[in-house]
């Protein structure tokens, strides 16, 4: 679906000082740094997976998301899209794809909403039966109905997000790209967004390819990470991988029931050997992935229940304590 | 080759015409305005043709009716086919949002003619009627201000539009390179007022800068639409003129094709 090899991208941008002298000498001769946006990188996406693009600001997510849509062209390095160069033959691949940008909407902003929809609708070419199917089922995922006649710029945040999203599904991209797209999102939305992606890769095989700062929609939506940092890819694999590589710990809690004379005191002295940091009436350990202790220090946890341990749970590292760490 | 030479569909085009014409729409009180200060706009024009009458002689073959309906018709057909073409490109550009056609399997030049196409027709729809009525009203006789010969006004209106369209395309390709989009959009529409004979009629310029404007594309944007409306000449007359404007717009369009294959490829957008 998506194959890139080698692929980087470098922007030149002009450098101004301060100071009189680097003003007047900038009308003359300007100064630009190279920034090396995305790095020699190279990856696949095979057809109906759920790729998650992360990286902190500035990591080269969007330009590459730029590349891979025939925005931008790449400097150096092959994309193959669809089995066809992005750049090249734009509109070929436009046809079979739908793109999100998060802080930008393609809807006609002075109009009502199902004017921009007609005008995908003539724009792809969709028969008017599929149209009306593929409304009616979005319109139900993202409860367009009272919103269809409402003037785009009359709409909230949330409500021209669903309407942006509803507009890049009208034509059933193979492949969908969504940069930011909880951008704005209230909880509530951003968990339909994430159970509708969910159900239209599931149901049409579309393949996603997301970026987003909202690690939580990340590990509920994706079953692969693309990690890049300075344009560069650092990590490419599943969740459980990425978690394996940079979060090789488990977590565990003790909390102690109050009320008890001298529990807590008791369990500080019994567990004092094993570290651990205690917070209020939690104790919590972190323990590398197969380190023997583990198994002795929660039978050690087990024994004192009657000292008053209300209750003890081990905890994976979250995605975004994968993330942390990543780009520690 | 960029597939953005590539055309859309036809429905689309149309589609585009009619929501860029609704949207012109959108804010009613906008269009009751203009439709008011419009005729407000004409009323200075000629009273100002009659305050220079009084104290200069006017041409023999220029008396005031003609050279007010002349002005008039040229700033009627102005506010029809200037639709800031370049300056919206140039946003798009600056911007980043011409992501968001590139995005689209569209042709972005087709894409822009279709809004100014839709702009222009409500803008048509909503003044020019009012104008041709008002100029009736100080001329005398609704029939004096009926094009000369209907169907070469149209073909010659419907050229001046493209090459305008096509000049304001390439002033706003321009902001790929560079980020005085606005000057030179200003600068251009000041020599196409001068240079398209919306200053001063072209008959009164120098001998040889008229001759020099001949084989421009400028006298096509108004100059030769109006003369078109106002002077009663044969269609044979008109022919070469025609011609000759729409090889003009030929050469303007394949002009910014290639010159937006070449800009696109160093389009650079930074961020989100």
């Amino acid at each position: 679906m998506i194959e890139a090899r080698e692929l980087e991208k470098a922007y030149m941008i002009p450098e101004m000082g301060d100071g009189w002298r680097s003003w007047w000498a900038s009308l003359f001769h300007r100064q630009y740094r190279r920034h090396q946006a995305v790095s020699p990188l190279s990856f696949t996406v095979q057809a109906g997976e759920i790729a998650g693009l992360v990286g902190p600001n500035g990591a080269g997510k969007s330009t590459l998301i730029k590349m891979l849509t025939g925005i931008i062209r790449p400097d150096a390095g092959e994309v193959r899209v669809l089995g066809l160069d992005p750049f090249e033959r734009r509109r070929e691949v436009c046809r079979q794809i739908g793109v999100v940008f998060g802080q930008r909407s393609n809807l006609w902003w002075d109009l009502p909403v199902q004017e921009s929809f007609y005008l995908v609708k003539d724009l792809y070419r969709i028969p008017s039966a599929q149209f009306t199917e593929t409304l009616t089922q979005l319109g139900a995922v993202f409860a367009l109905d009272e919103l269809l006649d409402q003037p785009v710029r009359t709409l909230s945040l949330g409500q021209r997000m669903r309407c942006t999203l509803a507009a890049a599904l009208l034509p059933r991209p193979k492949l969908l790209f969504l940069d930011e797209p909880t951008i704005g999102l209230d909880i509530v939305s951003v968990g339909k967004l994430v159970q509708m992606l969910k159900d239209v890769n599931a149901t049409q095989q579309v393949t996603l390819l997301i970026t987003s700062h909202d690690l939580t929609v990340m590990e509920q939506l994706c079953q692969r990470l693309l990690l890049l940092d300075r344009g560069r890819l650092i990590f490419d694999g599943g969740v459980t991988a990425a978690v394996q590589r940079y979060a090789c710990y488990k977590k565990l809690r003790l909390t102690v029931r109050p009320g008890i004379a001298g529990g807590q005191e008791r369990i500080r002295e019994e567990l004092a050997g094993f570290g651990g940091e205690w917070q209020n009436e939690t104790l919590e350990w972190i323990i590398a992935e197969g380190n023997p202790q583990e198994q002795v220090l929660l039978q050690q946890v087990r024994n004192l229940s009657e000292a008053g341990v209300a209750d003890y749970y081990l905890e994976k590292p979250t995605l975004q304590e994968v993330i942390r760490n990543a780009f520690a | 080759m960029p597939s953005h030479r590539t055309a859309f569909p036809g429905s689309a085009f149309w589609t585009v015409v009619r929501l860029s014409a609704r949207e012109f729409t959108a804010y009613p009180s906008d269009v009751l305005l203009e439709f008011f200060t419009y005729p407000v706009a004409f009323l200075g024009y000629y009273f100002f043709l009659q305050a220079i009458a009084g104290v200069n002689p006017l041409p023999p073959d220029l008396p005031l009716e003609r050279l007010a309906l002349y002005y008039s018709l040229g700033w009627l057909l102005r506010m029809i086919f200037h639709q800031r073409t370049d300056v919206g490109m140039g946003s798009l550009i600056a911007q980043g949002d011409i992501a968001l056609l590139l995005l689209r399997p569209l042709d972005i030049s087709r894409w822009m003619l279709a809004q100014a196409l839709g702009q222009a027709a409500a803008r048509a729809l909503f003044y020019a009627g009012p104008g041709i009525v008002l100029l009736a009203l100080f001329g005398g006789g609704l029939g004096e201000y009926l094009p000369a010969n209907p169907l070469v006004f149209c073909l010659a209106a419907a050229t001046g539009f493209l090459i305008l369209f096509e000049l304001q395309m390439f002033i706003g390709a321009l902001s790929f390179f560079t980020t005085l989009n606005f000057q030179m959009s200003w600068t251009l529409d000041m020599l196409m007022r001068l240079l398209a004979g919306l200053v001063v009629p072209l008959s009164l310029l120098p001998e040889a800068l008229q001759s020099a404007l001949a084989w421009l594309p400028f006298p096509h944007v108004f100059s030769i639409p109006i003369r078109s409306w106002i002077e009663p000449q044969p269609l044979v007359f008109w022919a070469p003129v025609l011609l000759q404007g729409g090889v003009w717009a030929a050469l303007l369009h394949l002009l910014n094709r290639r010159f937006y294959g070449f800009a696109l490829k160093r389009l650079d957008i930074f961020g989100g």
